[in-house]
């Protein structure tokens, strides 16, 4: 009797543990890498948790790290064969890491849809683009960016303007330096208005990218030959970087140099006005969170006005053996719009965030809803980074005395040597 | 040679002494031997990281002499090397010979001096970026004192200096070390008999100390000129190489050129030729030892 007893007990452990094995082996566990933004992590983990209540069969392991740090580890899992199941991109890179099959093309099926029109229609116009590789799409938006001016109320009301009065904001950028210069402490303890400085390409990039568009500048023309050198380049960096510096009210010597922060200045009340996106208000001390504005971004003709388009996109990897529930992961996060918006400051672009909740509660969303409508992005190069860090040094060549032509002359050279390459 | 039991064959290392080499031989061959040689086999090739290399035989080490940014860095690298190296070791053989003099809490200030050496690199540029910032407290103290703020690492005049200062204030007391081992190894017989032949000051320096410190010399330069050539986190930290890229070293660029630009090969033929210079220069440590001894 005891012997039966003890077979039966052996025989259902057996059972048990082939079960656990045949269940175990339709677990899923999707591997997710995000740079690091505490605010987007607490989102993350809490709608991971949410889509594993729905499937209990798939999990989400999300890991993160600093930017920077976070793409050079990347890399290095693709480069050992061992990439995690979603990563989070920025848009630059895409061309990059396309061209190289890194990039598994979206799972129209995971988004409810049935074509690339019909994925582009859940969509603001042009949030996939940057994203879109010789007709593909290979990830969607977590951020779906462009950059306003944020102005600091209190600064201009020391000057007898009212900001909350559009009239008062600078619409060129002309008015722009001019207001810089009345709001610039002659002492150095403010500055009217500064572009970033010190930070990678890609902040750089942010800051010209719309100028050059406006100027009619092309980095690289039709032939695929630098263009950066060109007279419409050297205007436009000449009539708005360089002048800061020519009228000593701004430029590299007077700025913070903070990666973690760009917009420390700014942030710290040490600075007027500042270029920045949606995303930036966290970044301000609590002073600074209850003084600002948010005015559109100023331009050469504001009758034609002409913005940046970035993105934060989110990707599966092509190398992922779990696309299909990646996809779907994705999906059902990217679509909680107001959630996002709420919880992080991204907009995922998405058709409709304007109208969200969490817009009205934003202060300038319309603002920002606008200025994507007459956005672009960066151009697109598989060498981004090389031709990024060419254009970065001939600005910090110029804002040092090199004229800009001769500076910009040599960016063009390093981008066509690396082009040739 | 014959590795075995003792008794067997001419001259005998111990098998037990071959076993308990091996964990370091075996590092040595996959963590040092393999990586030179695999660096030597991919600056031969494209290589991107993500797909197969591609033989190009020695396309890149022809490329270097045109290459601007290889030019640049090697200059930088170069400067870096002279005005680092210099004063370090000055500044420390003067602290080492200081701290011999010292009578009192004497182990006190070898550890208070020796601090800076011990504290990690990443803490040190963060606390030193922060010092160095325009508004930071080194700029406080120069408008203090009636001066004006200086853009310390915002340009490129004055960002190599404060690389350079900040790697003196991190090197000068690993070299002090070295220097005050060497000064204490030296015999006291040698400055009795001296005394007694009436030197002084000066003629003792000359004629004593620095003779015999030779070797200690030789060694702290070769070994302050090859960290000097491999030095990396300060430039990479504190400046990230700009700006214009007025402090990018071989090393930054070797590594931005790795992973930002995915130019393995590239980055190889570079890591080749930093290779080629500082093995020259351990050579020469050899020969100048070598000639001393022999």
């Amino acid at each position: 009797m005891g012997f039966t007893k003890k077979r039966t007990a052996v025989a259902a452990l057996s059972a048990a543990t082939m079960l656990a094995s045949v269940c175990a082996s339709f677990a899923v566990e999707l591997t997710f890498w995000h740079h690091t933004y505490p605010p987007a992590r607490e989102f993350i983990e809490k709608k991971a948790a949410e889509f594993t209540a729905k499937n209990p069969d798939i999990t989400i392991k999300l890991h993160d790290d600093p930017h920077g740090d976070y793409e050079v580890k990347l890399l290095a899992a693709i480069a050992a064969g061992n990439p995690p199941d979603i990563v989070n991109v920025l848009d630059y890179l895409f061309p990059q890491y396309a061209s190289r099959g890194i990039l598994a093309e979206v799972d129209n099926a995971a988004f409810g849809v049935n074509s690339k029109e019909e994925l582009e229609a859940l969509y603001q116009p042009q949030a996939l683009s940057g994203l879109t590789i010789d007709g593909k799409v290979y990830g969607v938006p977590e951020e779906f960016n462009t950059l306003a001016l944020f102005i600091n109320k209190e600064h201009l009301k020391e000057i007898g303007l009212d900001a909350e009065d559009e009239a008062n904001w600078p619409k060129t950028w002309n008015d722009l330096f001019d207001l810089a210069a009345k709001l610039t402490k002659e002492d150095g303890s403010r500055i009217g208005f500064n572009w970033v400085w010190n930070l990678d390409p890609y902040w750089y990039a942010q800051q010209y990218w719309p100028v050059l568009q406006q100027y009619g500048c092309e980095v690289v023309d039709s032939e695929g030959k630098a263009a950066i050198n060109s007279d419409a380049c050297v205007k436009a960096f000449s009539e708005t970087w360089k002048v800061l510096i020519d009228k000593n009210i701004g430029g590299p010597n007077m700025a913070t140099v903070n990666p973690v922060n760009a917009l420390q200045d700014f942030s710290e009340g040490r600075q007027s006005m500042a270029i920045a996106g949606i995303w930036a208000p966290p970044l301000f001390s609590d002073e600074v969170k209850e003084q600002y504005v948010v005015a559109p971004l100023p331009q050469l003709d504001p009758e034609n006005p002409k913005t940046l388009l970035n993105s934060y996109a989110l990707a599966v990897t092509a190398a992922s053996e779990n696309k299909k529930e990646a996809f779907e992961f994705l999906n059902f996060l990217t679509s909680d719009s107001d959630g996002y918006l709420a919880a992080t400051g991204y907009v995922t672009g998405r058709k409709g965030w304007a109208d969200t909740e969490a817009a009205k509660n934003t202060r300038g969303s319309d603002i920002f809803a606008e200025g994507q409508k007459h956005g672009s992005f960066v151009w697109r190069s598989a060498t981004w980074t090389q031709e990024g860090n060419a254009i970065k040094a001939a600005i910090e060549q110029f804002a040092q005395g090199v004229p800009v032509k001769d500076a910009l002359d040599q960016a063009a050279q390093e981008i066509d040597s690396v082009r040739q390459r | 040679m014959k590795i075995g039991k003792r008794g067997f064959g001419e001259r005998h290392i111990p098998i037990w002494g071959a076993l308990f080499a091996l964990p370091a031989l075996l590092y040595i061959v996959l963590f040092q031997l393999y990586p030179i040689l695999f660096s030597f086999y991919i600056s031969l090739h494209d290589y991107d990281l993500l797909s197969d290399p591609v033989y190009v035989g020695f396309k890149h080490f022809a490329a270097l002499p045109y290459d601007r940014a290889f030019i640049n860095s090697l200059w930088i690298t170069i400067a870096y090397v002279v005005y680092t190296v210099v004063p370090v070791l000055g500044l420390s053989f003067l602290l080492a010979w200081a701290l011999t003099q010292v009578r009192k809490s004497r182990g006190l200030w070898r550890t208070l001096l020796f601090i800076p050496s011990v504290m990690p690199i990443v803490s040190v540029a963060l606390v030193w970026k922060l010092i160095f910032n325009f508004n930071g407290p080194l700029n406080d103290a120069v408008t203090l004192a009636g001066g004006q703020a200086v853009p310390w690492l915002n340009n490129s005049t004055y960002a190599p200096i404060a690389i350079v200062i900040m790697s003196w204030w991190h090197a000068v007391s690993y070299y002090m070390i070295i220097f005050l081992a060497g000064f204490l190894s030296i015999p006291r017989d040698y400055y009795e008999a001296a005394a007694l032949d009436g030197a002084r000051g000066f003629q003792v320096l000359r004629y004593i100390t620095l003779p015999a410190m030779k070797p200690t010399i030789a060694l702290a330069v070769v070994l302050a000129t090859v960290n000097g050539l491999k030095t990396f986190a300060f430039q990479q930290i504190v400046t990230d190489g700009g700006p214009a890229n007025a402090t990018q070293i071989m090393t930054l660029l070797i590594y931005k050129t790795s992973f930002s630009y995915l130019d393995m090969g590239r980055a190889s033929a570079y890591s080749v030729v930093l290779f080629g210079g500082i093995l020259a220069i351990s050579l020469l440590q050899i020969w100048f030892l070598r000639d001393r001894n022999g």
